[in-house]
């Protein structure tokens, strides 16, 4: 039972943008039937269609014997005059067609089109020369005024702003701000939306359109009648002309706008993924180590925290597609028991890594066995399952996770090998361990964020790893960032701290150290360094042959789930014990940033010419005066709008393309030519900071007493001996040695 | 010279609208 007082009260607490939009329904559905009493004859029309054709389809199916009517090749009783008026038949389609290539070589017509031209061209110089020359003179002899008067009125405001402000404060912002509540209102209640999109789209017949289209096609696949196909572009056309004729011919630019709008930026996001996919076939290639090489500013370190990214994305894709793999394999396995196992052993810190994660499923197989031998002894199986239940919250029938394998099979011959359930258990556990760690995979001597989500409702987790759709204003929220790197946990001789808890805890991921050379040092510089010293050293901590190893503890499946990534200034700074494992990619040449969206040509043209205006008259005026006028305050706001339009535009779809040689680390072979692209909104989305070195140097200098100001200069463009002695220079010293010892002799 | 390319997409897209309305034109005066 409704009780009519709750109703009343629900009512009364509904929010006042509820009845605006019952009012705005209302008034689109009256518009409807006014405005539009065609719609409903013609929807009426395309059902009435669909049916037909229903029952023609079933009947030419199964061979059936009834009469139909093939309405759906017949004209609407609607009078409509369809745009370009589209003849009704294709027989007066061929002779106006013919009549359209007559008149379309006619030296008249042409001469027609540019007299129209012209005319369109007449009206907007008139605009021009009316309204717009008349506003930039009026505008520049504003601004000389302005300059000609100098002031130091910091940051005052001129009686006119103040009263411009006062205005636009009881005006302009409160209907901005109502304006903006409420989209974000139908946004939230996107209903209504949905509901204003289905009456337009039916006023427009967009929804007749798309039953007809039904209807058509339910009658051609058992018909094949292609002289149909006609009457049936005349009735679309038909049905076209009530939007066309409704919507003014402005309003339709906006609709051409909004369209390319949407289309490049389809065109620039598709063009984003395409060079993210270049870039994994890039790493794809690449050898476990990866050294990247070049002079300082040639973004090496933004090159290989771009690799790291899209590694740490490929080697969840790799987990994945390996899971479906081995799923395969027993199609009939309740893989979701064991991935809650596996979950709620991870939950408990029994498994944490790889090692962990087959020595508990090596246990779960023994008990499994041990059930089987036992299989007479009741009560000892069921002190088993009790166990499993209390410990590890495994509670099913049989001791493979309800598994059925004497109905189902207990192994999986593949032509190369025979292997049994536990064995494809064990894989798809180490790779699903793999794909559900919810931190980042990279291990780095630098922080760098991650904002891949996982989404899961209780099931099969997913990943989203859009590099490039992400909302900025979100990210804090989602992110995570790299794991700090122990160089301990890549030593396999001494470490650094010998007890160290986390000596052991590496096994996979992308390990990423930024000037390598600077933490491993060359053989020139490690002269002095002796391997048979107490305290660990780069010659005797081993870490040479762990990165020889490092696949072993992360191999799964046959797949290395590691990538060791690097980069150096120049690679011999690198010794060359570790250097011969890796490839040497030398960034060649850095380009400037593209765009991958098209079509953003006159915004660019426009953005240049006013920004440049604007640059050279803010800084003239800046140099006068320093009050605010409401002619600056108007001028900064509109120039700012479409700077940051430009700039959000730019920072979605910017590239970069680096021009890269690869070499073998031993530096002996030839240098393959490639190339590698830099998406601005994946790399520089705060994800790195480019001085991650940058507190040591704050410290260094919060130390000294003197700047920059406090250096003394030289007196004259020729340094005096005094002035050369400051230097505290070896050579200068040399000379000055060399001349005392002349002045002796 | 910077603004040379996008001028001349923007000259090229100018083109191809005169040349796509010559056609909508001609069929507007059947």
């Amino acid at each position: 039972m409704i009780n009519i007082k709750d109703l009343k009260d629900k009512i009364k607490k509904l929010h006042y943008f509820h009845y605006i939009c019952v009012g705005i329904t209302i008034f689109f559905v009256v518009c409807s039937i006014f405005v539009f009493p065609s719609a409903f004859v013609r929807i009426k029309e395309s059902f009435v269609d669909l049916w037909n054709s229903l029952k023609f389809y079933v009947r030419e199916l199964l061979y059936l014997d009834y009469d139909v009517d093939i309405s759906v090749n017949e004209n609407s009783v609607v009078p409509f005059t369809p745009f370009f008026n589209l003849p009704a038949t294709f027989e007066e389609f061929e002779i106006k067609w013919q009549e359209y290539w007559q008149i379309w070589k006619t030296e008249e017509n042409l001469q027609a089109y540019f007299s129209y031209l012209g005319k369109i061209l007449f009206n907007v110089s008139r605009i021009v020369m009316l309204v717009v020359i008349p506003l930039l003179i009026v505008l520049y002899m504003l601004f000389q005024r302005y300059l000609s008067t100098q002031n130091n009125d910091f940051n005052k405001d001129s009686n006119v702003l103040k009263k411009f402000k006062k205005f636009s404060e009881k005006t302009y912002i409160p209907i901005k701000k109502w304006c903006l509540s409420f989209i974000d209102f139908v946004k939230q209640n996107n209903k209504y939306f949905k509901l204003w999109l289905f009456i337009w789209a039916y006023n427009f017949n967009v929804v007749t359109i798309i039953i007809e289209f039904l209807a058509f096609y339910l009658y051609f696949v058992m018909s094949f009648e292609f002289a149909s196909v006609y009457k049936q572009f005349y009735k679309l056309f038909c049905d076209l002309s009530v939007p066309l004729a409704f919507i003014p011919p402005f309003a339709w630019f906006i609709v051409l706008y909004l369209f390319i709008c949407w289309l490049r930026k389809k065109i620039g996001y598709a063009r984003l993924n395409h060079m993210e996919n270049k870039d994994c076939g890039f790493i794809n290639e690449r050898p476990i180590v990866v050294m990247a090489v070049g002079t300082m500013g040639k973004k090496k370190t933004t090159k290989i925290t771009d690799m790291a990214l899209s590694q740490e994305k490929m080697f969840r894709d790799e987990a994945f597609k390996r899971m479906l793999k081995n799923d395969m394999k027993f199609p009939y396995f309740p893989w979701i028991n064991l991935e809650n196992t596996i979950k709620y052993a991870m939950s408990q810190h029994i498994v944490y890594n790889l090692a962990t994660i087959r020595v508990f499923i090596e246990y779960l197989e023994n008990c499994f066995y041990f059930s089987i031998e036992h299989k007479k002894n009741k009560p000892m199986v069921k002190c088993l399952k009790r166990h499993l239940k209390k410990k590890y919250k495994i509670n099913f029938q049989n001791f493979l996770f309800d598994y059925d394998y004497e109905k189902y099979g207990f192994t999986y011959d593949d032509k190369l090998a025979v292997v049994d359930i536990w064995q494809v258990i064990k894989t798809y556990a180490q790779l699903y361990f793999i794909y559900i760690i919810q931190s980042s995979l990279i291990i780095a001597n630098y922080s760098i964020r991650t904002d891949a989500i996982m989404s899961s409702v209780g099931n099969f987790p997913v990943w989203d790893s859009d590099f490039f759709k992400r909302d900025s204003k979100i990210i804090d929220s989602i992110s995570r960032h790299a794991h700090i790197i122990d160089f301990d946990a890549l030593r396999l001789g001494k470490k650094m701290i010998e007890d160290n808890a986390k000596k052991d805890s590496f096994e996979f991921g992308v390990v990423l150290v930024t000037e390598i050379g600077k933490e491993r040092k060359n053989n020139l510089e490690l002269q002095e360094k002796k391997k048979n010293e107490f305290l660990a050293n780069q010659k005797n901590d081993g870490f040479n042959d762990y990165l020889k190893m490092c696949r072993h503890s992360a191999t799964v499946d046959n797949f290395p789930f590691i990538k060791f990534i690097t980069d150096e200034q120049r690679p011999e700074s690198w010794g060359a014990d570790a250097r011969d494992l890796c490839e040497i990619v030398y960034i060649r040449e850095t380009s400037d940033i593209k765009l991958a969206m098209p079509f953003f040509s006159l915004t660019e043209l426009l953005y240049s010419w006013i920004f440049d205006k604007f640059s050279s008259l803010y800084y003239q005026y800046r140099f006068t005066r320093s009050d605010n006028t409401l002619f600056m305050y108007l001028y900064k706001k509109v120039v700012s709008v479409l700077y940051n339009y430009y700039h959000r535009i730019y920072n979605t779809f910017g590239y970069c393309k680096l021009d890269v040689d690869v070499e073998n680390g031993t530096q002996d072979g030839q240098r393959l030519e490639r190339k590698y692209y830099l998406m601005s909104k994946k790399i520089y989305s705060k994800r790195f900071s480019t001085d991650c070195f940058s507190d040591f140097f704050t410290t260094k200098s919060l130390r000294s007493s003197l700047g920059l100001n406090d250096l003394e200069e030289y007196k004259t463009e020729k340094a005096t001996f005094e002035e050369l002695q400051q230097q505290n220079s070896y050579f200068v010293n040399d000379l000055m040695n060399k001349k005392n010892n002349v002045e002796k002799e | 010279m910077k603004n040379l390319k996008p001028f001349l997409k923007v000259l090229l897209g100018v083109v191809i609208l005169i040349v796509l309305g010559y056609f909508i034109f001609t069929a507007g005066q059947i």
